[in-house]
């Protein structure tokens, strides 16, 4: 369990992150969304213990992070740009990484090799960006961590690739209960991978949510009604957002789905429709409402 | 978790290992051909081999052990704390699960055995081939001296590169600061002492400088190890330093943020810090420089504004790294204020340093010369320059009273004297003080102590004995005509002689040196030699000579000269911008033939600044151009 309390980070005059709190449970993965320079990087490295925050702290099971080398051999942080020491093969970093790993799976590296088909004994600065980001995950893997921090972690890699990358990370939370933390640019990216979701903004959380009940917890709504639309309709629903179209009303209402659909039926609308909320429209609706523009946020 | 296994981590000890291991290679193969092969080229050469006899290891193939011993430590130090320097590799070496201690711990141990290693085995087969060599070039002990020597410096150094590294977060900043480090000391001092004696009235400057400032350099020092041999104390203070330079970067590691790689400087509060400092040295280099050159305050003054702007401003660029720094003239205006007022507070003396003189009482001895070395080098042989009389001890005291009171500038006047007054006090004390004082007001205060007996008795050893067995020779003259007296009687009694003029002398206003027909150098046993100047005023050693009749073989007489030209120097052109063609040109002249006359001119004519220009012309051809002072000049002149 990662637990970020009151955490805030200057760089010279620029604090780069203002008391961010947030707390990732065991087993689970937690998307970090937000547009470049929002402070996710910087966020990530103070989680992995590389920077020290100059206030709040950040604890893994309970412990200060920094420079706390009992955490740290259970975690890895794969930088958004990777770093392998200079000449090095696959081979020699594996070896580096046993050293320095205790729960490095020799037998997981060697069957990883099925998934990764790369040359042990290859130079990794000779390979592509996306060959070397291959190399970045399959050391990982075998190293088994129990905390991932993975910093815009599938940029450059192909959608087969991708996939199979998600497949293992899944099946490692799954069975072995990793605690993951990966952030984004891209929502859609991250959409299948995540059970939370926060949003940093110029170095702060506007948002966090749970996807599993983000979804069943609010509804798109299209009602029409003879005439005017009865004013104790809308006075009794949650309603995030408003507006007509026409003689229609469409609004996005928060509240079990049931409910909702009690409440209207007893209105006697002509027309009423409960459509499902893509998780971008949910954000732009969540957002809007504490004034946000999501077009500023996320590309 | 054992300490064991806490500091040393086998992945990332290898990995430094395969990083940095070339540096001992290189140092190895360095060493080679300055010492073994070095050496065995000597062994072709008996001369060659022989010059190197005495045990200086240091001296063979110098010209590649030193370089080597100067860069590659810094160089090591630059490559291994390299990941501290670059975004990415500081990111990911502090994201693996290695305390700062352990990371430290092992970079430094790699780095102290890539050094010494390849030294200790260079060690190893200097004693291996000890056997082979045609003569005994050098003993173990030699070997273990140049050892540890040079492991001492290695390591000094590196571990001073090291601290560096803490503090910047750039690798070609690390390097010049680490330089930067060990020359800073002297530097600093250096250029202060030569800055403050633009400001304090008296300042000794010289008295300070002569410490041998050089001697902490330890680049400089090391390059003197085989004319003054390293002492077991020198090393011991190395080792201390590395040790203090350990501590303190490990201390400055575990606070250094890791984000701050490619910052110039790797700490917010010491960015002013070097802002400043810069700045101050910068000033200093350029108020020495312009100081020097021109001598004149305004010159200095502009020397000032001049480089601390400029030190500023490459301060500000290094820091931002940019040159574009257009803005934040804040600080410099602040720099400027406080400056000045500091400036101001040493014009003003305000501590009261230009003034200061010890009671009387506490005074056990005084010292009064034109320069500073006996001060400190207190001899009894040679010169001696302390009055223990209190009458002299008053007088000198008196003469910088006078000093202080009057603070004469002097730098535009011809004739200045240079003076040093120091006083030992009882308590233990010293106070010295260098001033430029024009002759007049020198001469003034310089007669009562001339003219009396301790004086002359430290300023001419001579007086100081009554003996002159171990006398060997006298040799009266100059260059090109002399006397040399080696008969026992001869050498008795021109001594005795000479002691009694040196007792008569009496100060005239003359500046030593000035009108002189040449030296009387006194040759002991042993090689020891004193002179005294042979002043054109000592007439009774001229009557010595011409009594016996060595008074033309001993300097030049009227029957040398076939004419003495004098003309009036109107314009005071001095003396050594005169040509013979000079004189020719002139118009108005006085042409002597006459042998009486010239001789008069030969007693008065000396080489200070001078109210006439008179040109010996030798019967030899040759032409000396000398001067007349208004005071002394021939009756027929004027």
């Amino acid at each position: 369990m990662i637990q970020i309390h009151d955490v805030s980070k200057r760089f010279g005059e620029f604090e780069a992150i203002k008391d961010v709190t947030f707390f990732v449970p065991k087993g689970s993965i937690y998307g970090l969304l937000g547009s470049n320079g929002a402070g996710k990087t910087t966020l990530m490295k103070m989680m992995a213990g590389i920077y020290k925050q100059n206030k709040g702290t950040i604890t893994i099971d309970g412990e200060p992070i920094f420079e706390n080398i009992k955490q740290k051999e259970r975690m890895i942080f794969l930088p958004d740009t990777l770093y392998f020491f200079p000449n090095t093969t696959i081979r020699q970093m594996a070896d580096f990484y046993r050293h320095i790993y205790p729960k490095w799976n020799e037998e997981r590296f060697y069957k990883m090799q099925e998934l990764f088909p790369i040359n042990m004994n290859q130079k990794i600065h000779r390979m592509s960006k996306g060959m070397q980001r291959q190399v970045a995950f399959w050391l990982t893997f075998s190293a088994m961590p129990d905390v991932l921090i993975l910093d815009e972690p599938l940029d450059g890699l192909d959608a087969v690739m991708r996939q199979k990358v998600k497949n293992i990370l899944f099946q490692d939370v799954a069975e072995r209960e990793m605690t993951v933390v990966i952030s984004s640019h891209n929502l859609f990216e991250v959409e299948d991978l995540c059970d939370r979701i926060g949003i940093l903004h110029n170095g702060s959380i506007i948002i966090e949510k749970e996807l599993d009940n983000l979804k069943t917890n609010i509804h798109k709504v299209q009602v029409a009604f003879h005439g005017q639309t009865p004013s104790s309709f809308l006075k009794q629903m949650d309603v995030v957002y408003q507006e007509y179209r026409g003689s229609v009303l469409l609004c996005i209402v928060r509240g079990k789905e049931e409910q909702i659909i009690a409440h209207i039926q007893k209105h006697e609308p002509i027309l009423f429709d409960l459509l499902p909320l893509t998780l971008e429209e949910i954000f732009i609706y969540e957002m809007g409402e504490k004034g946000y523009d999501i077009e500023n946020i996320l590309v | 978790m054992t300490l064991k296994t806490f500091l040393f981590n086998r992945g990332i000890f290898n990995q430094i290992v395969r990083n940095v291991g070339w540096v001992a290679l290189v140092y190895f193969v360095g060493l080679l051909f300055a010492l073994p092969i070095h050496i065995f080229m000597m062994a072709e050469n008996k001369n060659w081999l022989m010059y190197h006899q005495t045990g200086r290891i240091f001296d063979i193939g110098s010209i590649i052990q030193f370089p080597l011993m100067f860069t590659l430590p810094i160089l090591l130090a630059i490559f291994l704390f390299r990941y501290m320097q670059v975004k990415l590799s500081v990111d990911y070496m502090h994201s693996l699960p290695l305390k700062r201690e352990a990371l430290f711990f092992q970079h430094i141990i790699v780095g102290m055995v890539v050094l010494i290693v390849p030294i200790a085995i260079m060690a190893g087969c200097l004693i291996l081939i000890k056997p082979f060599l045609p003569i005994s070039l050098y003993s173990f002990k030699h070997v273990a001296i140049w050892f540890a020597g040079t492991v001492a410096m290695n390591i000094l150094l590196f571990s001073g590169a090291v601290f560096v590294g803490m503090l910047t977060g750039m690798s070609v900043l690390q390097g010049v600061f680490a330089y930067v480090l060990f020359f800073f000391p002297a530097g600093i001092f250096i250029l202060l002492m030569f800055n403050l004696k633009y400001f304090l009235y008296g300042f000794a400057y010289e008295y300070y400088l002569s410490y041998s400032m050089n001697e902490i350099v330890p680049f400089i020092r090391s390059l003197n190890w085989e004319t003054r041999r390293i002492q077991p104390l020198e090393i011991f203070i190395y080792i201390v330093l590395t040790f203090i330079f350990y501590v303190l970067s490990l201390w400055l590691y575990k606070k250094r943020h890791v984000e701050t790689a490619t910052d110039a400087i790797a700490f917010r509060p010491l960015r002013p810090v070097f802002t400043y400092g810069f700045t101050f040295c910068v000033m200093l280099v350029g108020g020495a420089y312009f100081g020097e050159m021109q001598q004149r305050m305004g010159w200095i003054i502009f020397g000032y504004v001049f480089s601390s702007l400029l030190g500023y401003v490459i301060a500000r660029m290094i820091l931002e790294k940019t040159w574009r720094v257009f803005t934040g003239w804040k600080e410099y205006v602040g720099y400027t204020i406080f400056i000045i007022v500091v400036g101001l507070m040493f014009t003003s003396d305000l501590f009261g340093y230009e003034s200061r003189q010890p009671s009387l009482d506490e005074v056990k001895r005084a010292y009064f010369g034109d320069h500073i070395y006996y001060f400190e080098n207190d001899t009894e042989s040679e010169e001696n320059a302390f009055f223990y009389e209190k009458e002299n001890i008053e007088h000198i005291y008196l003469f910088h009273q006078q000093l202080i009171e009057q603070r004469t500038y002097t730098d535009t006047e011809n004739d200045i004297r240079h003076v040093v007054i120091g006083y030992d006090l009882k308590n233990g004390d010293r106070i010295v003080r260098q001033y430029t004082v024009p002759l007049n007001i020198y001469n003034q205060f310089y007669a009562p102590i001339f003219n009396s007996l301790e004086f002359k008795k430290n300023h001419y050893p001579i007086l100081r004995t009554n003996h002159f067995k171990n006398v060997l020779q006298i040799k009266i003259g100059s260059e090109d005509k002399f006397v040399r007296l080696q008969d026992r009687a001869d050498i008795e009694s021109f001594l005795t002689i000479l002691q009694q003029q040196l007792l008569n002398e009496t100060f005239d206003g003359e500046i030593i040196g000035y009108r002189s027909w040449g030296t009387i150098s006194i040759v002991y046993e042993k090689y020891r030699e004193d002179s005294v100047e042979w002043k054109k005023s000592y007439h009774l050693i001229e009557q010595w000579l011409q009594n016996r009749g060595l008074l033309q073989q001993a300097r030049v007489t009227a029957n040398d000269i076939a004419e003495v030209k004098i003309i009036r120097n109107i314009k005071q052109v001095p003396i050594y911008d005169w040509t013979p063609e000079m004189i020719e040109r002139e118009k108005e002249k006085i042409i002597v033939h006459d042998k009486k006359k010239i001789e008069q001119c030969l007693q008065m004519a000396g080489g200070g600044g001078g109210d006439y220009i008179v040109g010996i012309y030798y019967k030899n051809g040759h032409i000396d151009i000398q001067s007349f002072s208004k005071h002394l000049v021939p009756p027929f002149v004027d």
